[in-house]
């Protein structure tokens, strides 16, 4: 009897052990990423904020109070000024005073180019243009799901997903391991830096432990969809009645439009509009349903453009649950379905994230120190990575928004992948120099 | 299992998984309804209260009460 239970005592340490190494492995080499999509998390949920403010601020772009939105004009005027344009979306106003937004996507000498026109939707006016892909919301947003490094950089991301997941789980299985004789929420201060950062590491981990989970699985999902080929359950194609060309010249009321929509589908709240390019002779209005956790403008009314008929309706309602299941993710992820204030609890925990990223290193710094024989000191070592960290992501913004997003992409696919292939080499070499180099211990 | 282990090392990390998520719930009915106070805004707020009171006394049965009763009313409202 005694001899079963030492076995199982011993092979509970054992497996113990093994967590504790699947969480301290992933943790460090993946501590990173998760660090800093966990800052840029924090700050992406705030984009229609910022963006508002610097259209405000920057732009002098506000609209107008009125009944009803009026932008016929505007769209008129742009359509005219640039005939040969490949798509155009219009971007309603979510509040009373934002301005309206028409993005145009332009044929350019070798590439495309993507002006967001701002639009004052009381006074049906233009009041200024900037190019989309190099503004700040869009560095925000692309640094956060891509770190600015096209497809490649998404999957990045979803593995870095993949990788909370593990520590997430693994911290949950060694959590009372570690606690050991411990109360929750205690922190043993006086007795040195490690194990304060170890006690807050274990609090706020566990605190957090729920979110964590939700983000890094929905963060593992969005980043992945790609890689595993899913495919969206609302993709919908009219078939071509016209020229390209033709279509994009053909013209529509927008006011009848959104007058036609709010008969068809009354609980729609329209977010944005898009104009056919392709020969199809549609409109497309998409929005969200008010109280519902999806996707933002997953809902959808397709209109024809002669008669204004409908042609395709999508509202997740009537949808099966693989649909739901599939845009309730990236709702979930972002918190922008419960107000400012969602956010903010979303921006705090994202934060309280990348601190287990950091309080992680540190502890592991301080319990590697004698053996490693570092000069500097746990703190310092730690303080100098995130400051190099944080320098990379101003430096991106900057090359963004002042020079261009591609050559902001071609920075950090150098710093992305350079940084992987250092890391791989780094790792190969020392596994060598152990394996060949090193004395071997004399035995006897 | 002693009390400390059940208590610290299960029931504590429980109530604190149930409370990120009613917090949020919370919140997002507090945003989604901001002038009706319904029954889900009521009982929601209740099962926060019950869960911080919980955390806080650290009686195991509270501890174990007011988590399944969260996720009971979470049960509720998805379904």
């Amino acid at each position: 009897m005694d001899n079963t239970r030492t076995k199982s005592v011993k092979t509970n340490k054992g497996e113990g052990k093994l967590i504790w190494k699947i969480h301290h492995w992933s943790g460090f080499y993946t501590g990173i990423v998760i660090a800093v999509l966990c800052i840029t998390g924090s700050v992406a949920v705030f984009i229609p904020e910022i963006d508002y403010i610097i259209q405000r601020m920057h732009y002098s772009a506000a609209s107008s109070p009125a009944k009803k939105w009026h932008f016929d004009q505007s769209v008129v005027s742009l359509t005219h000024q640039y005939p040969d344009y490949q798509s155009l979306r219009i971007e309603f106003p979510e509040k009373p005073g934002y301005a309206g937004i028409v993005h145009l996507t332009v044929k350019a000498n070798t590439a495309e180019d993507r002006f967001a026109f701002f639009v004052d939707m009381g006074k049906d006016k233009i009041l200024g243009r900037r190019n989309h892909q190099n503004s700040i919301a869009n560095y925000l947003r692309q640094i956060h799901v891509r770190l600015y490094e096209g497809n490649w950089g998404r999957y990045f991301v979803g593995f870095g997903g993949v990788a909370f997941v593990i520590v997430t789980i693994t911290g949950l299985m060694i959590y009372g391991n570690f606690m050991k004789r411990q109360q929750y929420p205690q922190i043993r201060n006086g007795k040195g830096l490690r194990l304060v950062m170890a006690d807050w590491h274990k609090l706020l981990g566990i605190s957090s432990l729920a979110f964590n989970l939700m983000i890094a699985l929905t963060g593992a999902w969005l980043g992945l969809q790609g890689w595993f080929k899913v495919k969206n359950p609302s993709q919908y194609q009219a078939a071509a009645v016209m020229s390209g060309e033709a279509d994009a010249q053909t013209t529509v009321n927008w006011e009848e439009v959104l007058g036609t929509t709010a008969r068809y589908f009354p609980d729609l709240v329209p977010l944005s509009a898009v104009s056919s390019t392709d020969g199809s002779g549609t409109v497309t209005i998409s929005g969200n349903i008010k109280g519902l956790i999806y996707e933002r403008a997953i809902n959808r009314l397709t209109l024809s453009k002669f008669g204004l008929q409908p042609v395709f309706k999508y509202d997740i309602r009537e949808k099966p649950f693989w649909h739901k299941f599939f845009f309730v993710q990236e709702a979930l992820h972002f918190g922008d379905y419960g107000g400012l204030g969602l956010k903010i609890t979303y921006a705090l925990l994202g934060l309280v994230s990348a601190f287990l990223s950091i309080s992680g290193f540190v502890v592991y710094f301080y319990r590697t120190a004698k053996k490693s024989n570092r000069k500097s000191a746990p703190l310092k070592i730690t303080f100098i990575y995130s400051v190099i960290i944080l320098l990379v992501l101003v430096i991106a913004a900057l090359v963004s928004t002042l020079i261009g997003y591609s050559t902001a992409a071609l920075m950090m696919a150098v710093v992305i992948d350079g940084g992987l292939v250092g890391i791989v080499l780094y790792g190969l070499i020392r596994f060598l120099r152990r394996k060949f180099c090193l004395p071997k211990p004399v035995i006897g | 299992m002693n009390h400390h282990k059940l208590v610290e090392h299960y029931l504590i990390p429980t109530v604190l998984f149930c409370l990120n998520i009613a917090f949020v719930h919370a919140i997002y009915r507090l945003a989604t309804r901001p002038m009706l106070v319904d029954f889900e805004i009521i009982v929601c707020l209740f099962a926060v209260l019950l869960l911080c009171v919980a955390l806080y006394t650290k009686t195991r049965w509270l501890l174990i009460g007011s988590s399944v009763f969260y996720l009971f009313l979470l049960l509720l409202v998805i379904n």
